[in-house]
């Protein structure tokens, strides 16, 4: 008996011979493709966008500036169950409808961090970071400084950042992975001469 | 009973053996968790169930294995296991498209784990038990078939393949002949084949795996990931504490991925470690099933249980290396998880029970 029981650990020893070679396989001759192969496939790449100027009036009261608004929006219809489940983690009922994929438009620091566990886990939801150019001033003195901020465009854009970052199976981005790439470079600040009471007496 | 000091020696080896694979067990479970949550729950909770495991081993090894091998133990021992895996038909819980645990509130136990040495001992006692070889094969594969029943009926694949792997290599190392061996082989293909037609989705991970086109944003999803997580470890591992891609593209990178997560945390220099650890548990398993002084019964059952250590660690690493399709198993000691650390932890214990087997010992009669 002891005859077969030798030939048995003899074939499992072989079976370990040839895990242990493709593990070498994978720790070393093979390891450069595939790391290239992995980081082709979840790599993410995006913009960072830059902080446009603001336009201050003569007195150096702002006028025009950028405002960044966090949305939450459902990456497809929600159902019953999953409705329940991010109005328990919000702690408060959304009124979603149908066929809304804006969940909601302002969220907070702190709503943020208490979804990222439910987005981690593949819950059908996405953080859209948004940025809101604020006017100051009545509607029918937008026009005139739209004409400005389009004058001074190239002075108040600056330049945009980029970024890389490794995404998991459900495209979030994996912590620790996010590496800067460009500096974004904040565009500079312009001021008009006029102030904003003067521009809305002009017709 | 006599002590003879170079048993005594194994009998604390083997324990130890299992207690270090268990801890680096507890390293896996931590890379997984903390990457994401920092949260070491399923840390302390691995903790807690290998305090579970050392309490069987100290209280089960104290069973007489003359006892365990009474026809009557034996019969019961066969009906209760049986009974414990096909009630999962009436009471069991669903997870992940697999009827396997029952759930208590907290609590879960997948009995398809933690009756493995109940198998073990009723298969060896039917291979050792007459001198017709013959007959103790077709008794042997006949009550096989029996117990696989609820487990093909879960349906559990991996489980399924290391219970048939580990009956053909018994039988062999019992002396069946080689035709009667390659009968059972080939009638064991009809309800495989029923089980595959079944379940498409397994079929479909089989025929993707073979297959010389391969599909990697579909059925070769997780064997490509498998890969990659090993390949990130490189020789002395990338992130201690974080398995960064084994948490972000494996399934259950705790438990079926277990091998994959400690490759990319420890690399190829860390798992040769634990390797090491596994030859020293079998192999000290293989000579306690040697010495001179225990029943042949005794001897056969140990070198059993090593065998199916072995082939559940193979198969997992296998799996995790992409050298077999992917299935669920566990890594012994290492994954995660109370059923399959109890029904190891019994096993090393009847083992222990099994090397006090001399025949000297024997008063109860069988």
């Amino acid at each position: 008996m002891n005859r077969r029981w030798n030939w048995i650990i003899a074939i499992l020893l072989l079976w370990s011979m040839a895990a242990l070679c493709k593990a070498f396989f994978l720790a070393g001759p093979g390891r450069a493709s595939r790391i290239e192969e992995a980081f082709k496939m979840a790599s993410g790449r995006g913009r960072i966008p830059a902080r446009r100027g603001t336009v201050y009036d003569r007195l150096h009261t702002p006028v025009i500036w950028d405002e960044l608004r966090f949305e939450l929006l459902a990456r497809r219809h929600l159902t019953k169950k999953e409705k329940l489940r991010l109005n328990r983690t919000l702690g408060y009922d959304l009124t979603i409808s149908e066929n809304d994929r804006l969940l909601l438009s302002d969220l907070s620091p702190d709503e943020i961090k208490t979804l990222q566990p439910l987005i981690r886990q593949g819950f059908p939801i996405r953080i859209n970071c948004k940025r809101e150019r604020i006017f100051a001033v009545s509607a029918h003195c937008r026009e005139k400084l739209q004409k400005i901020e389009l004058l001074y465009d190239k002075k108040l854009s600056g330049s945009d950042g980029r970024y890389i970052v490794l995404l998991d199976r459900f495209r979030n981005w994996i912590p620790g992975s996010w590496k800067l790439m460009q500096k974004p470079v904040p565009g500079e600040d312009v001021t008009i001469k006029e102030t904003i009471s003067e521009l809305e007496a002009q017709p | 009973m006599k002590i003879n000091k170079q048993l005594l020696d194994l009998e604390v080896i083997i324990p130890i053996a299992a207690f270090l694979l268990a801890l680096s067990g507890v390293l896996t479970v931590s890379s997984t968790s903390q990457s994401w949550s920092g949260n070491p729950e399923l840390a302390m909770r691995q903790l807690g169930h290998i305090a579970v495991a050392v309490i069987i081993i100290f209280s089960f090894r104290r069973i007489p294995f003359s006892f365990l091998t009474r026809k009557n133990t034996l019969i019961f021992l066969g009906v209760a296991g049986w009974l414990f895996l096909a009630g999962l038909g009436l009471f069991g819980s669903r997870i992940n498209g697999m009827c396997g645990w029952y759930r208590c509130g907290y609590f879960s136990i997948q009995p398809a784990e933690v009756i493995k040495p109940l198998y073990l001992l009723i298969v060896s006692a039917i291979l050792t038990r007459r001198s017709d070889r013959s007959a103790n094969f077709f008794i042997a594969t006949a009550f096989s078939a029996w117990w696989l029943i609820p487990v093909c009926l879960q349906p559990d694949f991996g489980t399924g393949a290391i219970y048939l792997t580990v009956f053909f290599f018994m039988a062999a190392a019992a002396g069946s002949k080689a035709r009667d061996i390659l009968i059972a082989a080939g009638a064991a293909i009809i309800p495989l084949g029923a089980m595959l037609w079944r379940t498409p989705y397994a079929l479909r991970r089989i025929t993707a795996f073979f297959s010389p086109v391969k599909d990697n944003l579909g059925e070769n999803w997780h064997v490509m990931h498998f890969e990659l997580a090993v390949s990130r470890g490189g020789w002395f591992g990338s992130n201690l504490g974080k398995a960064i891609w084994s948490n972000a593209y494996l399934p259950f990178a705790y438990n079926d991925s277990a091998y994959a997560t400690l490759s990319e945390t420890l690399g190829f220099v860390g798992v040769v470690v634990i390797a090491a650890l596994f030859f020293i548990l079998i192999g000290a398993m293989f000579k306690l099933s040697r010495r001179a002084n225990l029943t042949p019964e005794a001897g056969f059952f140990i070198s059993s249980c090593a065998t199916l250590i072995a082939i559940q660690a193979l198969m997992h690493i296998s799996i995790n290396l992409a050298l077999i399709p992917p299935s669920g198993l566990t890594l012994p000691f290492i994954s995660y998880g109370g059923s399959s650390l109890s029904g190891f932890a019994l096993l090393l214990a009847m083992t222990l029970s099994a090397a006090g087997d001399q025949p000297e010992n024997q008063s109860l009669p069988k």
